[in-house]
C-alpha cells in the first residue's frame, strides 16, 4: 500500500524527456523558489521557535499551556485554513495586514515574502516540539556545573545548553525545511499561484498536472527525490551521527 | 564560615561550623542527612532559609540583610558524584571552561587547562570526550576542572562513589595528595567511613539535618556519640549513667542492666557518659566461667550470626545487647548457631567511657 504510489511514479515517468522537462527555465524557476523560500523560513523557525521553545520547556509561566496548544494547530490544521486565516490576518484588509500597510507599506500576500510567512506558520512546530523536548531533556546538573565554574546563565545557554541540543535542533529544522518545502495549501491560499514569485514546486507540480503530466510526473519525482535525501539524512541521525564527530555523539 | 539553615519542606540542615583553610573538613552522613544541601548552599544552588555564609571578607550568603550572590560569583570549585563533565567538551575545553567564563582568553585558557591535566598525570587524554574516560580518569578531569578556576573552597560530593572498587582506593590516595598542596578550604561529603577517616583532618557527623559529633577523624572512630557512627566503625555503644561505690564503678544502664567499667576520674558519679567497646575484645562462653579477671560477665543468646571477611559477628540478645566478634574456627567448636545460650566475659578495660555532653 505505502509504496505502490511510488513504484506507479517511477513506471509512468517519462524517462526519455526527463532531462529536457528538468531542465526548462520555469523548473528552474519554481525550484529555486522552493528551496529559496523553504530554507528562509527555517531560518525564520529557528530563530522565532528555539526561544519559544525555551518558554516552553523552562517556563513556570500559567501561559504555557495555552501557548503550547496554539503552537501545535497548524500541525492539525488543515493548510488551506491556516491560508485563509493568514489572509484574515496579514491581508491588506486582514487585522494586522491593514496597520502594516499603513504603517510601512508593506503587503505580504501574494509576495515571496508571503510563501515564507506561509511555509513558516505551517513548519514552525515541528522545530519547537523537537527542541522543546530537547530542553526539557537538557541536563540541568551539567547547566549547574556551568554556573559554578562561573559562567553566568547567558553563558551557560550559549556554551552548554544549545550545543546539547544540537542534534534535536538539526533533526527539528531539518524536518520543518521538508514541511515547507512540500507546502501546498497555506501557500496557494494566501500567497497564490505567480510563476517565478510564488509558484514553488508543488504548486508547479499541481498546474502541471492539468496540461502536461509528464511534466507533473517529472517535477514528482524532482521533489520525491530531494524527500529521500532528507530522510537519509535523518536516519544517519537517528543511527548516531550526521558523519564523524558530529553532533550524533551527544545524548 | 557556615552558619545557617536551608529548610526544604520538612526537612531542616542546621548548621554553625568554620571550615580552615588549607585544611580538609569531612562531612560524614547517611542519606538524607543533608550532606548534599549543605554542598549546594555552600556553592550557591541553594539559598539559604536562615543565616550567613563567608569567606573571609566574601559574603556569599546573608539572609538578614537580603544578600545572595549567585554561583558563578563564588569562588568555590565543585566537584559532582557524578562528576558533570560537559559531553560535548573534549578534556581540555572542560578544564579551560571556568577561566573562559571567567574572562580569560582561549589560547591562554586551554594553555593552563593542559597544564592542570599534566599535573593530574592525564595530560594524553586532552582531546577525548567524556564519554570516552573511564571513572577514574572522568574524576581527574573533574577535579582538575574545579581547580582551574583556583576556588578559595573546594567541595567534593561523594568524591569516590562513582568508581569502581579498585579504582576507588588509587583515587583515594591521589585526592589526597593533591589536597595536600592545596591552599583551599576543602569540603568532602561521604557515606564511606573509610574515605571520611583517610581524608579528613577534621570530621564532622551529619544526621537528620544535625550535626551530631565533631572533631579529629581517630578521635571520632574511638569515642563515637551515635548509634550510627558507632555501627560505622563498628563498635557497640551504650549510654548510661556512672555509679561509683566504694571502689567499684559501674555504667547503670538501667533496665538493660550494668557493666563494670573503669572511667577517667574526672567524671563524677552521676555522669550521663557513653561507653564503646569493640566486638572483638569480648568473649564467648558456652557455660557459666569460674575464675575469671574479666569483670563482666554477661548470660544471653545468639539472635544472628553473620561472616565479614575473616571474623564473624554474632549479634548477642543479652542485658546489654552485644555485638561480638570470634573466629570461624570458634564458631564451629563451640557449635554456635542463632538461638544457642551463651554466656560473654568482657573486662572492664576494654570499656571506654566517655561523657556524653
Amino acid at each position: 500500500m505505502l509504496v505502490v504510489p511510488f513504484v506507479a511514479l517511477l513506471v509512468r515517468a517519462p524517462w526519455t524527456s526527463l532531462g529536457d522537462i528538468l531542465a526548462g527555465p520555469e523548473v528552474a524557476a519554481a525550484l529555486r523558489l522552493s528551496l529559496v523560500c523553504a530554507t528562509l523560513a527555517t531560518l525564520v523557525s529557528v530563530v522565532v521557535g528555539v526561544p519559544l521553545a525555551w518558554f516552553l520547556a523552562r517556563s513556570r509561566s500559567r501561559l504555557v499551556p495555552l501557548v503550547r496548544a496554539l503552537v501545535t494547530v497548524p500541525l492539525v490544521l488543515p493548510p488551506v485554513v491556516a491560508g485563509v486565516a493568514l489572509l484574515m490576518a496579514l491581508g491588506r484588509t486582514g487585522v494586522v495586514g491593514r496597520l502594516l500597510d499603513q504603517w510601512t507599506g508593506i503587503t505580504l500576500p501574494f509576495t515571496t515574502a508571503g510563501v515564507v510567512v506561509a511555509e513558516t506558520f505551517v513548519a514552525m512546530p515541528f522545530l519547537v516540539i523537537s527542541v522543546e523536548s530537547a530542553f526539557r531533556a537538557a541536563d540541568r546538573g551539567l547547566e549547574q556545573a556551568a554556573r559554578t565554574l562561573g559562567a553566568a546563565p547567558l553563558t551557560v545557554f550559549r556554551r552548554v545548553t544549545l550545543p546539547l541540543t544540537v542534534p534535536a535542533l538539526l533533526s527539528g529544522a531539518l524536518l520543518s525545511w521538508a514541511r515547507a518545502l512540500g507546502e501546498f495549501g497555506a501557500t496557494i491560499t494566501f500567497a497564490g499561484n505567480f510563476p517565478g514569485r510564488t509558484q514553488t514546486m508543488p504548486l508547479a507540480v499541481y498546474l502541471a498536472l492539468e496540461s502536461d503530466p509528464d511534466a507533473a510526473i517529472a517535477l514528482s519525482l524532482l521533489l520525491l527525490g530531494v524527500c529521500l535525501v532528507v530522510l537519509l539524512c535523518l536516519r544517519g541521525r537517528w543511527l548516531g551521527g550526521l558523519g564523524h564527530g558530529a553532533a550524533g555523539e551527544l545524548r | 564560615m557556615f552558619d545557617g539553615s536551608v529548610v526544604r519542606g520538612d526537612f531542616e540542615l542546621a548548621l554553625s561550623e568554620t571550615f580552615a583553610r588549607g585544611q580538609v573538613t569531612v562531612v560524614l552522613g547517611p542519606n538524607g542527612s543533608g550532606k548534599t544541601t549543605l554542598l549546594q548552599s555552600i556553592s550557591g544552588i541553594t539559598a539559604l532559609t536562615r543565616g550567613r555564609i563567608s569567606l573571609g571578607e566574601n559574603v556569599f550568603d546573608d539572609v538578614e540583610r537580603g544578600y545572595y550572590l549567585p554561583p558563578e560569583d563564588r569562588p568555590v570549585g565543585l566537584v559532582f558524584q557524578d562528576h558533570r563533565l560537559f559531553p560535548h567538551l573534549d578534556a581540555v575545553d572542560n578544564v579551560a571552561f571556568g577561566p573562559r567564563a571567567q574572562g580569560v582568553d582561549r589560547a591562554q585558557a586551554r594553555r593552563a587547562a593542559r597544564e592542570w591535566l599534566r599535573r593530574f598525570g592525564i595530560e594524553s587524554l586532552a582531546d577525548h570526550r567524556p564519554a570516552q574516560l573511564s571513572g577514574g580518569q572522568s574524576q581527574r578531569v573533574a577535579l582538575a576542572r574545579a581547580l582551574a578556576t583556583t576556588p578559595g573552597v573546594l567541595l567534593l560530593d561523594e568524591p569516590t562513589a562513582a568508581l569502581d572498587v579498585r579504582t576507588r582506593s588509587i583515587t583515594r590516595t591521589e585526592l589526597r595528595s593533591h589536597l595536600d598542596q592545596l591552599d583551599a578550604a576543602t569540603v568532602i561529603v561521604t557515606h564511606d567511613p573509610l574515605e571520611a577517616i583517610t581524608l579528613a583532618d577534621r570530621l564532622l557527623v551529619l544526621e537528620h539535618g544535625r550535626l551530631t559529633q565533631a572533631g579529629p577523624p581517630a578521635e571520632v572512630a574511638r569515642r563515637p556519640r551515635t548509634d550510627y557512627v558507632a555501627t560505622l566503625v563498628g563498635l557497640n555503644l551504650h549510654a548510661g549513667v556512672l555509679r561509683r561505690v566504694g571502689r567499684s564503678t559501674t555504667l547503670d544502664l538501667s533496665e538493660r542492666g550494668s557493666l563494670v567499667v573503669v572511667a577517667p576520674a574526672e567524671i563524677a558519679a552521676g555522669h550521663r557518659v557513653l561507653a564503646a567497646i569493640r566486638p572483638s575484645a569480648i568473649a564467648v562462653h558456652t557455660e557459666r566461667p569460674q575464675h575469671g579477671s574479666a569483670r563482666n560477665l554477661v548470660e544471653g543468646s545468639i539472635e544472628s550470626i553473620e561472616t565479614f571477611g575473616d571474623r564473624v559477628r554474632l549479634a548477642v540478645d543479652a542485658r546489654p545487647d552485644l555485638l561480638v566478634d570470634v573466629t570461624p574456627a570458634a564458631v564451629a567448636e563451640l557449635q554456635l548457631r542463632p538461638g544457642s545460650p551463651i554466656w560473654l566475659s568482657l573486662k572492664a578495660t576494654d570499656i571506654e567511657i566517655y561523657p556524653q555532653d
